[in-house]
């Protein structure tokens, strides 16, 4: 994905969309992997979004 | 497009092969299915070579048709590990004969083989969607997500996947949801956090297994044998204190108490 280096409110945008999509993708691995009654979590803030994606590297 | 125009054309017959050149352009989007795995799943790459062999056909000067024709199961069994990427992990604990992986909190959950097999009919549906025209996909949508190749691939994921007892022992960084060395773990912290050497002090046998019950209690743990608590902490107190176990202690005029002399316990958190 083209990420913009100038602007830093396009990164920011940029980065919060590209992790939504990995955090949906890995969530959408992990739903299938559950049980039924497990609790499922809660859609995160984007602010926890980006502390998921650091937690990563 | 049948086997002999395969047979006498073998350098249609491909296997995944990474860019020379990584470099040296904008990431693009996937054109085959090897392509869509591997980036996926570098490591069951790296480890078990090409997803499937794939049948590039020339259509024009310009064009191909791709027909992905075997599939690579070791690459599938590894891909079922999880992506690292996106911080998963799933394994075959071989001490349960079960089933985990890695939940969003961090916690390893267990799951089952028939999950694990829906988790891959799934990527193989998912890939033949993102797949453009001119790949061929009726081996990704149909052949290949039928119950005799998803029993096989998980079955392969078993020993590629297979995590021995110490996965989930007391000293290891893995938590999971329930176990017996969730018990182990609180042993080694009731020890480490309030047991401390005092001299004169006397710890009996009894009042420690009465405390470490409350806390199990406290954490909405199952309780444990007075002799099964025996056996767990003993090592523990020898190994942080050096104090080993008496069976000829004197408490309050009574003889032949069980105990550890020079420790004393310290009040339990509320």
């Amino acid at each position: 994905m083209y990420m913009n280096e100038t602007n830093p409110y396009l990164r920011r945008l940029d980065q919060i969309s590209e992790t939504k999509k990995k955090w949906s993708e890995s969530e959408w691995l992990l739903n299938l992997l559950r049980s039924e009654t497990s609790q499922k979590p809660s859609i995160p803030t984007e602010q926890e979004l980006l502390q998921w994606a650091q937690k990563l590297h | 497009m049948g086997t002999e125009t395969t047979l006498t054309r073998p350098q249609n017959l491909k296997l995944y092969q990474p860019d020379p050149f990584p470099f040296d352009q904008q990431p693009q989007e996937p054109l085959t299915p090897s392509q869509w795995f591997v980036k996926r799943y570098p490591e069951a790459y790296n480890n078990h070579g090409s997803p499937f062999l794939e049948l590039h056909e020339p259509v024009d000067e310009y064009s191909e048709r791709v027909l992905p024709i075997s599939i690579n199961p070791d690459f599938f069994g590894a891909a079922l590990g999880g992506r690292r990427d996106l911080g998963q992990s799933i394994i075959y604990y071989e001490a349960e004969c079960a089933w985990y992986f890695k939940d969003s909190d961090g916690i390893y959950k267990t799951t089952t083989a028939d999950k694990l097999a829906t988790v891959y009919r799934a990527l193989l549906m998912k890939c033949a969607s993102d797949m453009p025209a001119n790949v061929h996909k009726l081996n990704l949508v149909h052949e290949w997500r039928q119950d005799k190749t998803a029993k096989a691939v998980v079955n392969r994921a078993k020993s590629i996947l297979l995590a021995d007892s110490s996965f989930f022992s007391a000293t290891s960084p893995h938590l999971r949801i329930k176990g017996q060395e969730l018990h182990e773990r609180l042993a080694i912290r009731f020890v480490s956090e309030l047991l401390t050497c005092e001299p004169g002090k006397i710890l009996m046998l009894q009042d420690a297994y009465t405390a470490f019950s409350a806390l199990l209690k406290q954490r909405e743990l199952a309780p444990v044998k007075r002799s099964d608590f025996k056996a767990m902490v003993v090592p523990i107190i020898k190994g942080e204190l050096d104090v080993s176990l008496r069976n000829d202690l004197v408490v309050d005029g009574r003889q032949g108490v069980r105990g550890w002399k020079n420790v004393r316990l310290q009040s339990l958190p509320a």
